[in-house]
């Protein structure tokens, strides 16, 4: 401190008072430095996951998950827990596997030929690749929504109607009737739709019609619901509006959404998972992610520093 | 080692902002040291130059603000990079304070014109000697991203605080020992207080 001959109460700038002596003893220097915090990062070449992978009390849960088409070894050994009532984002560059990984967890990929996957993966503790299990009704437990809305070509009410019937999840008219009510009300489309739900649901705009894709996959009773880029074909009105829905439906359902919109990830989840060329680089609370990342791809990635 | 951003415009901004921390970094240090010597040389008109001086680095704050405002709102920086511009505003309102500090050290200096101050003026050389080394050395912390450094620079604060304590002391005797010089610092402090704090 250079300004011993200061009166006590100097001006600065703003024309407030700058208090000498507290500043000589306001701050305990003998405070041990969050040195952490400084650039000490995991370097690149380091491919095991960073980061805490397991929640208490988990919804779904992966274990060493391979995932291979043909010869290409599109995920490897990823293990990752997905908790209860939260959004976890996934990110990464094209090709890194995050959309491979989203569709393992509800068996899309058995659709695809020669697309094998080994390790485990648990829905409340079941092993959903186990050979006795159904995916008509896992599809409906774990259900997932597009990156382009894909209304069926019906009404805005068989749209919703058509799940609950299939599963056989409602015994009469009436219940559908609440069935359709509840799930459009929750999708946040009920008032602007009610009035015309024997129109097609084509017929909407692209932010109502994923809404409605929102609310068919809510209307048979889902615990887990995938997303896939679920706003890239909308403007940022109807972007805000799905990403306020996400934040609704979070206390109900878990939600697992892969974005590549890094400010997307930041705004609607709490975890974040960094995938690049197969490997689970880093997965950790979206603000630290998103403020402090401890690999350096990940701070290469959302900073801006590709290839 | 650090990559660059793919959009190379972010890239330079940035260096923009740091250059712009940097600059304000080197009129502080120039400030600092013309206004020792403009108190061991008792030289008024340095002291007035130093007062000018100092709306320079008022205005390369509000261009460090005005920068890194626009970089927030245009580019939307995360990790890092955030944490490098909200550390370059911080860095520039600090050396924005520093040069107030600086010019009001200039305002005494004109204000004590005829004023004998030998002995306090030794203590006041030697802590501006040890503030412009810190001000150098955080540069190179600042420069280099050494966390140890910077930690190392913090902690010699006490070295300057205990110059300080002991200066104050050394001014309590002298009051004590000369009361007729007493009212001439007072009035000069008061003059200052009146003026400046409006």
């Amino acid at each position: 401190m250079v300004f011993a001959l200061l009166p006590k109460e100097s001006p600065n700038k703003d024309g407030g008072e700058v208090d000498i002596e507290k500043d000589l003893r306001g701050e305990d220097i003998g405070a041990a430095p969050r040195v952490q915090d400084g650039p000490v990062l995991v370097s690149r070449e380091h491919r095991q996951t960073v980061g805490e992978a397991t929640v208490e009390n988990p919804r779904m849960t992966c274990r060493k998950v391979n995932v291979y088409y043909g010869d290409n070894h599109a995920i490897k050994s990823v293990s990752l827990d997905i908790g209860r009532n939260e959004v976890i984002a996934m990110i990464g560059p094209s090709g890194c596997g995050k959309s491979t990984f989203l569709r393992s967890l509800n068996r899309m990929n058995d659709t695809i030929e020669g697309c094998r996957v080994t390790g485990e993966i648990t829905l409340d503790g079941m092993n959903i690749y186990d050979p006795k299990v159904d995916v008509v009704p896992l599809r409906a437990q774990v259900g997932m929504v597009f990156q382009k809305p894909n209304p069926f070509p019906k009404s805005i009410y068989d749209n919703i109607a058509y799940g609950p019937k299939i599963h056989g999840l409602v015994a009469n008219k009436t219940e559908l009737d609440a069935v359709v009510e509840t799930s459009l009300k929750k999708a946040g489309l009920w008032n602007e739709v009610k009035d015309r739900l024997d129109q097609p649901g084509t017929g909407l705009s692209g932010g109502q019609q994923q809404r409605l894709c929102i609310a068919r996959t809510i209307a048979v009773n889902p615990e887990v619901i995938l997303m896939d880029e679920p706003c890239s074909a909308l403007d940022p009105i109807a972007t805000a509006v799905i990403e306020d829905l996400i934040d609704e439906l979070r206390e109900q359902y878990t939600i697992v959404i892969v974005t590549h919109s890094m400010q997307q990830a930041s705004r609607v989840s709490q975890r974040t998972a960094y995938f690049h060329l197969g490997d689970l680089i880093e997965i950790g609370p979206t603000e630290v992610i998103f403020t402090n990342p401890r690999h350096e791809l990940t701070q290469d990635y959302i900073t801006g520093r590709f290839g | 080692m650090r990559k660059e951003h793919t959009v190379k415009a972010f890239t330079q901004e940035l260096e923009l902002l740091k250059s712009k921390v940097f600059e304000m970094a080197r009129e502080c240090e120039g400030q600092l040291a013309k206004a020792v010597h403009s108190l061991v040389e008792r030289d008024t008109e340095l002291a007035r130059y130093i007062i000018e001086g100092d709306s320079k680095i008022n205005r390369l704050q509000s261009e460090v603000d005005e920068l890194a405002i626009r970089i927030l709102a245009l580019r939307q920086p995360m990790a890092l990079d955030l944490r490098n511009i909200i550390a370059a505003q911080k860095m520039a309102a600090d050396f924005e304070r520093i040069a107030d500090y600086i010019a009001n050290i200039a305002k005494h200096v004109i204000d004590l014109e005829s004023i004998s101050l030998e002995k306090p003026i030794r203590s006041i050389v030697k802590m501006t000697n040890s503030a412009l080394e810190m001000l150098r050395d955080v540069l190179v912390a600042y420069q280099e991203l050494d966390v140890e450094k910077a930690v190392e620079i913090w902690h010699r604060d006490r070295e300057i605080d205990k110059i300080y304590f002991s200066l104050l002391t050394q001014l309590r005797t002298t009051m004590i020992e000369d009361s007729t010089r007493v009212s001439k610092y007072n009035s000069s402090f008061h003059g200052k207080m009146l003026r400046t704090d409006r």
